[in-house]
């Protein structure tokens, strides 16, 4: 391959790997900011969508665009279950108390997909795997884009949700003066249980938007987390504008890293990125504040 | 999560009941269960390095088990590739650690809450992921084997027995290290520094420095139980940098209670000993179950009892730790509520 | 209309609040004055239920409110204007108003309002579309009494309207206060550090320090009190 189709090889893999990014990390940025809490056990939420697209799929004998849109609420519920168990008890006892707790979560999580889904590693499987296009030398499967499309749509959904909705502006205000926002009128208490629930929809979306193109395991949850937390602090924390573009920018950073440097070390070289991001500049490129 | 009493508060022969035990105890158990001692004294250390992190200075690091792990592969390293000797592992582990700490802390200790959670998990994760992929120097997946066992002027610690004093004897200068530090004015300073940050500093406690002072020592502590665990399993891989050990650890500070210095005990007794009576239960998956049990376990914890066993038991039991508690609860804190808001 | 009876409220296991008795009657304006940490906002998040009352009653139109979360006592009418204004600072002007009335769903009375705030701060119709964490000081505070009005309270509270403001502001916030309760008939509880502008709007007042009412009378008679003019006056 020529130097050129390499790079434009590495810009779609790395775009349609974006997409999916900019979806894990609005769900985390969108948490944050409602319920000011770092949600560790968010990337688990995308595992477990991975998984319950997986079981709708193969094993339940759905289509694959019925078990995502199955997965969509069922992971919605979860979340908010997990936000009524474990995060809401916690409500006003400092920032540390909630974190741990999703920390416990994240665990309980990962234990159950063990319990569930013993044994190796899964692979959704899409009649799309197999259909492949090729644009100025470089060649993708049909899933690519579709998950491409679908990711986005997913993204562009949410905006206009938080902006045109009175439930999205609600949560808006919330993430931007909770005291406020109670005294308007928002059931705060209300909003942030939904957040929590939209923002795990968003994480198992996006597992099962991308299960089809990688192999899932019950250890998908804590990179993804990472994934996320790189996107959120390269974008800036509260900014849904600053996860696309971050999704984008870690997608693409990932793409050209594995693809012209070495594969094996890209675990390593988001990391080091999170640490560079903190140093230099922890708001991000559109962040509004630093959180608490 | 309160400052805890002067020792001497508690009965002498209590303690001295406890030391008699456990110097004792190797003569009552069998293999199998002195093997377990010893590892919960290991996890007794690293519960304490976390402790001090959480418990005593309010921060969530979640990089104890780096240290740990990054100790552990330092003193493989130099005792199997370059032939040196263990306690000079044991040394340059502990250097090495203080270097770490001091270089990551500087960063990372300036950050506020959420971000210096964010550094502590980026630094575990390139830790993880270079033990993996420099699989040239730490030997990848497959890790490193055969430590060589730990001797003193010829004495070798090769039995379970020996290793169990060994372990006691560098248990027990930590417990007094630890006891001396929290009871000190470093310890009071940062015990300041985690309640009130901005009150401490205009009282002319320099937090950086304080919580510089505990973040290497919590180092220093987990590389001290990384090195005896790498001695006497013989045996390093990237596994001591996964989640498990970081959950079991993180569930002995928190449901032993943070902030005291019997919680890591009670909390490490737990965490080894329960799963092992579980195993003998013949249900297929324990193992998973008994995750799940553990985290519930956690999250009941932390909402309902977040002092944690020891904290509790310290609470009833103790009418003048109730009344410390009650008075180191600022005053202003409450009247203040005004400045307090952002 | 709003009754508080032996009112305490613990921060810990400290007391900020304790056995507070007040009372703002129909077509009152009513001050409450004190010190900072003297327990005003706290008093203040406790009526609007932002805190939650440890002992006592807040009676408001004869139904006990203590306790109840703030949404619902907004829903009642009772509306808190927090300190330091609480604008939602990436929301527009106009997005802010619109929060204001929230709880409402008639679009057109929203509207209605919306332009009768204009009238009142012209200058918000001027800013309608920009971001309201760009506004200055005194716009914000216009913005927060703005919004407040959209949720169409029967009891208003004012939290601190003058902190930050400028003295020419001050008179014109003292202004627009006047302005509301005469021609718009609102009751207004108000709590300031700025005793003087505090006392000379009010028909009572009520002197808070270290969490216990130490004093209440008439304004006027307020502004003669010895303790007061020494304490709180200058004087």
């Amino acid at each position: 391959m020529s130097t050129s189709t390499l790079v434009l090889q590495q810009i779609v893999n790395g775009v349609s790997l974006g997409s999916v990014y900019v979806l894990l990390a609005v769900g985390f940025t969108l948490s944050m900011g409602v319920l000011k809490l770092l949600n560790i056990a968010h990337g688990h939420f995308y595992m477990l969508g991975a998984y319950l697209v997986y079981s709708f799929a193969h094993l339940a004998g759905l289509g694959y665009w019925p078990a995502v849109l199955l997965a969509i609420p069922s992971t919605f519920l979860i979340g908010a279950l997990v936000h009524l168990a474990g995060i809401k008890p916690l409500h006003g006892k400092g920032y540390l108390a909630p974190v741990l707790s999703t920390l416990a979560i994240a665990f309980l999580m990962e234990s159950v997909a063990l319990l569930v889904w013993p044994g190796t590693v899964r692979l959704i499987d899409t009649p799309y795997n197999y259909v492949t296009y090729s644009l100025a030398g470089v060649s993708f499967t049909e899933q690519r884009l579709l998950t491409f499309v679908a990711a986005l749509a997913l993204t562009a959904g949410l905006y206009f949700f938080l902006q045109r909705t009175k439930i999205g502006k609600a949560l808006r205000a919330t993430t931007q003066n909770e005291d406020s926002a109670e005294l308007v009128g928002v059931n705060t208490g209300s909003m942030r249980l939904f957040a929590l629930g939209l923002s795990a929809a968003l994480a198992g979306a996006a597992g099962g938007l991308i299960g089809p193109l990688f192999a899932i395991s019950p250890g998908i949850g804590l990179t993804a987390l990472f994934k996320a937390l790189v996107v959120v602090l390269l974008g800036g924390l509260g900014s849904i504008a600053g996860a696309v573009l971050g999704g984008f920018l870690l997608g693409l950073f990932e793409a050209f890293f594995g693809g012209f440097v070495n594969a094996a070390w890209t675990p390593v070289a988001t990391f080091v990125l999170i640490i560079i991001i903190l140093v230099v500049r922890p708001r991000g490129l559109f962040g509004r504040e630093e959180l608490e | 999560m309160d400052i805890e009493l002067n020792l001497r508060t508690y009965s002498l022969i209590g303690m001295g009941v406890l030391l008699g035990l456990a110097i004792g105890l190797p003569f009552l158990l069998n293999e199998y269960w002195l093997y377990l001692s010893v590892v919960i004294i290991i996890y007794i250390i690293l519960a304490m390095s976390l402790n001090l992190c959480l418990g005593y200075l309010g921060l969530l690091n979640l990089g104890y088990t780096a240290m740990f792990g990054v100790a552990g592969y330092i003193t493989a390293l130099l005792t199997i590739r370059a032939g040196l000797s263990e306690w000079i592992g044991l040394i340059a582990a502990l250097g090495a650690i203080v270097l770490i700490s001091l270089a990551i802390g500087s960063i990372a200790l300036r950050l506020k809450g959420v971000y210096f959670i964010l550094v502590m998990v980026a630094f575990l994760g390139i830790c993880g992921g270079t033990a993996v992929s420099a699989s040239g120097i730490t030997g990848g997946s497959s890790g490193l084997g055969r430590l060589p066992i730990p001797s003193i002027m010829g004495l070798e610690f090769s039995t379970t027995f020996k290793y169990y004093y060994l372990a006691l004897v560098i248990l027990l200068i930590c417990l007094y290290v630890v006891y001396r530090l929290v009871n000190s004015r470093v310890g009071r300073a940062m015990i300041a520094v985690r309640d009130n940050e901005d009150l401490a500093n205009s009282q002319g406690i320099n937090p950086l420095r304080y919580k510089m002072i505990g973040f290497v020592t919590t180092g220093l502590l987990a590389a001290t139980a990384g090195w005896l665990y790498a001695h006497f399993v013989r045996f390093i891989d990237p596994s001591v940098l996964g989640f498990s050990m970081l959950f079991d650890t993180a569930f002995a500070v928190l449901v032993g209670g943070a902030g005291t210095l019997g919680g890591p005990i009670v909390g490490s007794l737990f965490v080894v000993i329960v799963p092992q009576l579980l195993g003998k239960i013949p249900v297929e998956n324990i193992e998973a179950i008994r995750y799940i049990i553990f985290t519930v376990l956690l999250v009941v914890t932390i909402v309902r009892m977040p002092q944690g066993i020891w904290g509790w038991l310290k609470a009833r039991y103790n009418y003048r730790y109730k009344m410390a508690r009650f008075i180191t609860l600022r005053n202003p804190y409450c009247l203040l509520e005004e400045d307090l808001l952002p | 209309m709003l009754e508080i009876k032996d009112l305490y409220v613990y921060y810990g296991p400290m007391c900020a609040l304790r056995r507070i008795k007040i009372s703002v009657a129909e077509g009152e304006v009513v001050a409450v004055i004190g010190a900072n940490g003297a327990g005003k906002t706290t008093l203040m998040k406790t009526i609007s239920g932002l805190l939650e009352p440890d002992r006592g009653s807040i009676e408001f139109m004869g139904r006990e409110i203590g306790g109840m979360s703030g949404h619902s006592i907004a829903n009642l009418g009772i509306i808190h204007i927090p300190e330091g204004r609480g604008v939602f600072p990436e929301m527009t002007v106009l997005e802010n108003l619109e929060m204001g009335a929230y709880i409402f769903k008639d679009e057109a009375v929203t509207r209605q309002t919306i332009e009768q705030v204009y009238e009142l701060f012209p200058v918000l119709e001027n800013r309608r579309r920009q971001k309201a964490g760009t506004l200055s000081g005194g716009e914000q505070q216009m913005l927060a009494i703005g919004r407040g009005l959209m949720g169409r309270p029967k009891l208003l509270l004012l939290d601190e309207p003058s902190q930050g403001l400028s003295p020419l502001l001050v008179k014109n916030l003292a202004q627009t206060i006047e302005v509301l309760h005469k021609e718009h008939g609102l009751n207004i509880l108000l709590v300031e550090q700025n005793v003087k502008m505090a006392l000379e709007m009010a028909d009572r007042g009520y002197v808070l320090q270290s969490g216990e009412v130490i004093l209440e009378d008439s304004a006027s008679a307020l502004l003669e009190n010895e303790v007061v003019r020494e304490a709180y006056l200058g004087v």
